[in-house]
C-alpha cells in the first residue's frame, strides 16, 4: 500500500483534474489562456530572431530585482498566506495528529507549496512576448525564469517558517529580525550606489545619461557582488548564470541555495517549537475564506494591530454616512488614500519616466504619451473598487433606507477622491521629468482621472453582471475584456483627434477627446448598474 | 404587518420556495421551524429584500423594496456581519445616521441590556462571535423597526443575552412590531409565540396559532410533521 501522503497527494491531483473536466467555465478558461499563450508564442516566432537584442545581463538584472521584491514580500507577509497556505484545515486536523513523523508531514508541505509556486508562476509564461522581443530568449530559458520564481516563493515561505519557529514566544525577536532583513536590504541598496557611483553622481550633477546610470545598475545586479543578496539574489544568480552560459555563478548561487535549504531544514527540524501554532493560524484563515467563499462572502484582509485612534464618524446622513464610515476604515487598515500596490505602480512609471525621457531623446510630448500608456497599462491592475468590494459582502448596504445610485455614488467616493490624488502626484512629476509644459500635465492628470472613473465604471459592471459568477479566474477575465471594450471608443477619438488636429493641440485633442468619451461611457455604465445594490443576489460571490 | 403572498424563489433548478403566503400581524411574533435545508433563511432573505423572488412582499403595505419599506425593515442575519474595523460604538452610529435617527439614549440602552457597553470602543474584529452576534442584534434595532426579522438569533448567545433578547421579543410585541423568528431551538420560543410555520422542501407543511387551545406542543408537532411519527392530528 502507498503511503498516506503520497496517496494524499495523487488523490488531490486527480479529483482536481476530474473537477476541472466537469467544469465546463474552467475548461473553457484553461482552453482559451493556453490558446492566447500560443498565439503569443507562434506570431512571436514566427517573426523571426531580432537583429540587435538587449543583452541578457540586463534580464538577469531585472529578474534579481523582482526575485528580491517577491522574496521580501513573502517574507514580510508571514511565509505562507491565506491564500496559498503551505497547510491546508484537513491536513492540520488530519495530518498533524496522526502518527507520521512531522518531518515528512513538512515535507510534504513544502512540496505542496512549491507546486502552487510553480502554479502561480505559470502566469509569467504571459510575460514571454515581450521578453523575447527585447532580449530574443527561448522557451527554455523562460521556463528557467518561471522555475526560478517558484523556488525563491518557496523559499521565502521555508525562511518564513524557520523564523516563526525560532522566534515564537520571543516578543523582541520578530522586530529585532525585521530589523535585520530592513538592513540587508538597505545595505545592499548602499552597495550599489557605491559601486555604480561612477554613472550615478553626474545625475545628481544634472546629468543627463541616464541610460549609462541603468546600465551600470543592471551590472552590478547581475555579477556576482551584486547576486549575493541572500536567496533572491542566489536564485537569480543560477537562473542569470544559466541564461548567459556563466557556470561559476551556477555553482555559487546553487551551492548557496543548497546550504540555505539544509540551514532552514535544520533551524526548523531541531526546534523544540514545533510549526504546527504558525501553520494552523493561517490554515484557520484560509479555510474561513474558503467557507465565507462558498456562503457568498470573502473576507477582508484586516492589518493584525489595529490603531484605532480618533473614533466617531462625526459626519454623513443617508447614504453619505458610507462614505465617512470609509475614511475610518481606511485610516485604521493604514490606506492613506493611495493602496501600496498603487504607490509602487507610482514608483515604476516615474522610473520609467527617466527612461522615456532618455529613449525620445527629448521630445517631451512623445515622452509623455508614451509615460501615459504605460501609466494607463498599470492602472488596469492597480485599480480597484476600494472599500465598495467589502460592503457588498455585509446586508447593511442592501437594507439601508436609501436610493441604490445613491447609494453606489457614496461608496465610490473614496475611490474617485484616491484616483484624483493620485493622478495628481503621479503626473505632475512625470510632466516635469519629461519637459512638458502645464497645459499639457493639466490634461494629462485629466485623461488619467477619467480613465480611473471608466475602470470604475467597469469594475462595477463586472459586478453588477457577474456577480453571480464564483469563479475569480473568470471574473478576471470578463474584466479585462470589458475594460478593453470600454477602453476603445475613448482611445479611438483620442488618436483620431491627434491625427487630425494641427500639431500645436494635437496633444490636448488627444487627451481632452478620451476624457470626454471615457467620462460619458463611465456614466452611462454607472447609471445602467445603479440596481447593483438592490438586491444582495446579485453579488453572490 | 408583514405580508407575504405566494412568493417563489428558485435557485437554477432548486425550488427553495414554492408559493409561499403567510402575514405576521402588528404586534404578534410569528416563527419559521423546519430541518436544515427547508428554506427557512431563503424566505428571510427574501422578506429582507437580499434575493429575487417572484410574489409580493409587503411591510406595512409598501413594497418590501421600497425605501420606506426598508426603513421599517430591522434584520439579523444568521452569520454576525460588523465590520472589522469599526468599533461597536461607531456600528451603531453609523446605522442611526444611515437610517437617519437621532436616538442616542436608545443605542445605549440597548448596549447595557447585551452588555456591550463596556466594549463600546472594541473593534468590530476583536469580538467574539457570540459578542459579534449581540452586536448585529442592536444594529437592527437601533432605529426601532416596525418589522423584526430573526435568522437563528439565539446561536452564539450566552445566557443572560438569551435572556434578555427574549425580553426584547416580548417588548416589540407590546410595542405593535411585527416580528418574524426563525429558529432550531424549539423550546425558546415554546412560551411567546403567536403563528408557527413548520416548512419542509420549501413549502408549509402546517401552521399552527397560539391561541390558548390545548396540544399546542411545538416539539411534538415539529416531529410529527419533519419525521412523520404517528400520534399528532393533521393540521
Amino acid at each position: 500500500m502507498k503511503s498516506a501522503l503520497g496517496y494524499l497527494t495523487v488523490t488531490k491531483l486527480k479529483n482536481q483534474i476530474k473537477d476541472l473536466l466537469h467544469s465546463p467555465a474552467k475548461l473553457i478558461y484553461v482552453v482559451f489562456m493556453a490558446a492566447i499563450l500560443i498565439f503569443s508564442v507562434v506570431g512571436r516566432e514566427s517573426q523571426g530572431p531580432l537583429e540587435s537584442p538587449q543583452p541578457l545581463y540586463q534580464l538577469t538584472a531585472i529578474l534579481t530585482i523582482f526575485y528580491t521584491l517577491m522574496f521580501l514580500m513573502v517574507l514580510a507577509t508571514g511565509g505562507s498566506s491565506a491564500k496559498t497556505p503551505m497547510f491546508t484545515l484537513s491536513d492540520v486536523t488530519l495530518l498533524f495528529p496522526a502518527p507520521l513523523h512531522p518531518n515528512r508531514v513538512l515535507v510534504y508541505g513544502l512540496a505542496r507549496q512549491l507546486g502552487l509556486s510553480l502554479l502561480m508562476g505559470l502566469l509569467l509564461l504571459f510575460q514571454y512576448g515581450w521578453m523575447s522581443t527585447v532580449f530574443s530568449i527561448t522557451w527554455a530559458h523562460m521556463g528557467l525564469i518561471v522555475l526560478g520564481y517558484a523556488v525563491c516563493i518557496f523559499l521565502g515561505s521555508f525562511c518564513s517558517m524557520a523564523f516563526y519557529v525560532r522566534t515564537s514566544g520571543n516578543e523582541k525577536a520578530t522586530p529585532v529580525l525585521r530589523a535585520c532583513v530592513i538592513a540587508a536590504a538597505v545595505l545592499y541598496l548602499l552597495w550599489m550606489a557605491v559601486s555604480c557611483k561612477g554613472q550615478l553622481l553626474p545625475l545628481l550633477s544634472g546629468g543627463q545619461d541616464y541610460y549609462a546610470a541603468i546600465d551600470g545598475c543592471a551590472g552590478f545586479l547581475s555579477s556576482l557582488p551584486g547576486l549575493l543578496f541572500p536567496v533572491s539574489g542566489w536564485v537569480a544568480g543560477i537562473i542569470g548564470g544559466l541564461l548567459t552560459a556563466d557556470y561559476t555563478l551556477v555553482l555559487v548561487g546553487a551551492l548557496l541555495c543548497v546550504a540555505a535549504i539544509v540551514l532552514l531544514a535544520v533551524l526548523v527540524v531541531t526546534c523544540k517549537n514545533n510549526y504546527y501554532e504558525d501553520v494552523l493560524e493561517t490554515a484557520e484563515l484560509a479555510q474561513s475564506n474558503v467557507t465565507a467563499q462558498k456562503e457568498g462572502n470573502f473576507n477582508e484582509v484586516v492589518p493584525k494591530n489595529v490603531k484605532v485612534g480618533k473614533t466617531g464618524l462625526g459626519k454623513g446622513w443617508g447614504a453619505s454616512a458610507l462614505y465617512y464610515k470609509h475614511r475610518i476604515e481606511n485610516r485604521r487598515s493604514g490606506v492613506f488614500f493611495l493602496s501600496n500596490m498603487s504607490l509602487i505602480f507610482m514608483a515604476i512609471v516615474l522610473f520609467m519616466s527617466f527612461v522615456m525621457r532618455a529613449a525620445m531623446e527629448g521630445d517631451a510630448t512623445a515622452a509623455l504619451i508614451a509615460s501615459f500608456a504605460m501609466g494607463t497599462y498599470m492602472q488596469i491592475f492597480s485599480e480597484s473598487l476600494g472599500r465598495f468590494n467589502r460592503e457588498l459582502i455585509k446586508p447593511y448596504i442592501y437594507l439601508m433606507p436609501e436610493p441604490p445610485l445613491k447609494k453606489l455614488l457614496y461608496c465610490l467616493k473614496e475611490t474617485l477622491i484616491s484616483d484624483s490624488i493620485e493622478a495628481v502626484a503621479l503626473f505632475v512629476p512625470v510632466g516635469l521629468i519629461v519637459g512638458a509644459d502645464p497645459l499639457s500635465i493639466a490634461l494629462c492628470v485629466v485623461a488619467r482621472i477619467s480613465f480611473a472613473l471608466l475602470f470604475t465604471a467597469g469594475n462595477v459592471l463586472v459586478e453588477r453582471v457577474f456577480g453571480t459568477v464564483s469563479s475569480k479566474m473568470l471574473v478576471l477575465f470578463f474584466y479585462f475584456i470589458a475594460l478593453l471594450l470600454m477602453m476603445l471608443p475613448g482611445v479611438g477619438l483620442g488618436a483620431v483627434l491627434m491625427a487630425v488636429l494641427p500639431e500645436a493641440v494635437a496633444l490636448a485633442g488627444l487627451f481632452l477627446g478620451m476624457a470626454v468619451v471615457n467620462v460619458a461611457i463611465s456614466v452611462l455604465v454607472l447609471y445602467l448598474c445603479r440596481n447593483l445594490l438592490q438586491y444582495a443576489e446579485l453579488n453572490n460571490r | 404587518m408583514l405580508s407575504i403572498s405566494g412568493v417563489t424563489k428558485k435557485y437554477r433548478k432548486t425550488l427553495a420556495n414554492d408559493n409561499i403566503s403567510f402575514a405576521v400581524g402588528d404586534g404578534q411574533i410569528g416563527i419559521l421551524l423546519g430541518p436544515n435545508g427547508a428554506g427557512k433563511s431563503t424566505i428571510i432573505k427574501c422578506i429582507t429584500g437580499l434575493l429575487r423572488f417572484t410574489g409580493r412582499i409587503e411591510i406595512n403595505g409598501l413594497e418590501n423594496t421600497s425605501v420606506e419599506a426598508k426603513r421599517q425593515l430591522g434584520y439579523i442575519p444568521e452569520m454576525p456581519a460588523v465590520y472589522d474595523l469599526l468599533t461597536v460604538e461607531e456600528h451603531l452610529e453609523f446605522i442611526r445616521r444611515a437610517y437617519k435617527v437621532d436616538d442616542e439614549a436608545y443605542t445605549q440602552q440597548l448596549l447595557e441590556r447585551l452588555e456591550l457597553w463596556d466594549k463600546k470602543d472594541k473593534l468590530g474584529k476583536e469580538l467574539s462571535k457570540g459578542m459579534q452576534q449581540k452586536l448585529s442584534i442592536c444594529c437592527a434595532l437601533c432605529h426601532k423597526p416596525r418589522v423584526a426579522i430573526f435568522d437563528e438569533p439565539l446561536v452564539g448567545l450566552d445566557p443572560h443575552a438569551i435572556k434578555e433578547l427574549k425580553a426584547i421579543f416580548r417588548e416589540l410585541k407590546q410595542s405593535g412590531c411585527s416580528v418574524l423568528i426563525s429558529t432550531h431551538m424549539l423550546d425558546s420560543v415554546e412560551d411567546y409565540w403567536d403563528v408557527a410555520n413548520i416548512m419542509v422542501g420549501g413549502r408549509f407543511a402546517a401552521t399552527r396559532y397560539n391561541d390558548g387551545k390545548e396540544g399546542q406542543d411545538l416539539e411534538e408537532l415539529f416531529f410529527q410533521i419533519t419525521e412523520g411519527r404517528q400520534g399528532g392530528g393533521a393540521l
